[in-house]
């Protein structure tokens, strides 16, 4: 069980990574970006599986909470940087 | 060589062409870049904590989680306020 949420979790990393190489264009990568959170829950649901209820595990579901809660808010910071300089470019 | 150890590889080695792409690509290119590597790096070393059953790495992987939001955050506002 813990392996196959750890191949899931990573799979969906390595997709959102290639979409962030991929994609024309900052706007367009960030949508991976956020999309990536759900591979880090992924892996962190397979610590926590594997390890069971242990500091490990604690530290994980603490480290993908983070990211879930965060990366939105680092998604949004990025694309109105991003969508600001478009606007004062000439 | 454990799934886990694997599974650690692989998401360091996503990291090369992140890099690349943040040395190569523009500013904006350059911040996409930085928060998703350090997704990954946080994950890799959770990962590498799990397989190599060290659990320092986990703490580090909550500082580097807590300061890539900070990081990435500055990164931002700076980048919005260059002419």
């Amino acid at each position: 069980m813990s392996a196959a949420l750890l191949v899931a979790g990573v799979a969906v990393l390595v997709a959102a990574c290639a979409g962030v190489l991929v994609m024309p264009g900052p706007l367009a990568r960030l949508h991976y970006v956020s999309a990536g959170s759900l591979g880090a829950v992924l892996v962190a649901a397979a610590v926590i599986v594997d390890q069971g209820p242990s500091i490990i595990g604690l530290k994980a579901l603490l480290v993908a909470a983070f990211w879930v809660v965060t990366s939105p808010v680092l998604t949004h910071v990025a694309a109105r940087t991003v969508n600001d300089r478009r606007a004062r470019r000439p | 060589m454990s799934v886990w150890m694997v599974a650690a590889v692989v998401l360091v080695a996503t990291l090369a062409p992140l890099g690349a792409l943040a040395a190569f690509g523009s500013q904006e290119d350059g911040l996409v870049a930085l928060q998703m590597a350090s997704l990954i790096a946080t994950v890799a070393l959770l990962v590498m904590a799990r397989a190599l059953e060290r659990q320092i790495l986990v703490d580090l992987a909550v500082v580097l989680g807590v300061c890539s939001f900070a990081g990435g955050l500055a990164y931002a506002t700076l980048l919005g306020r260059e002419p």
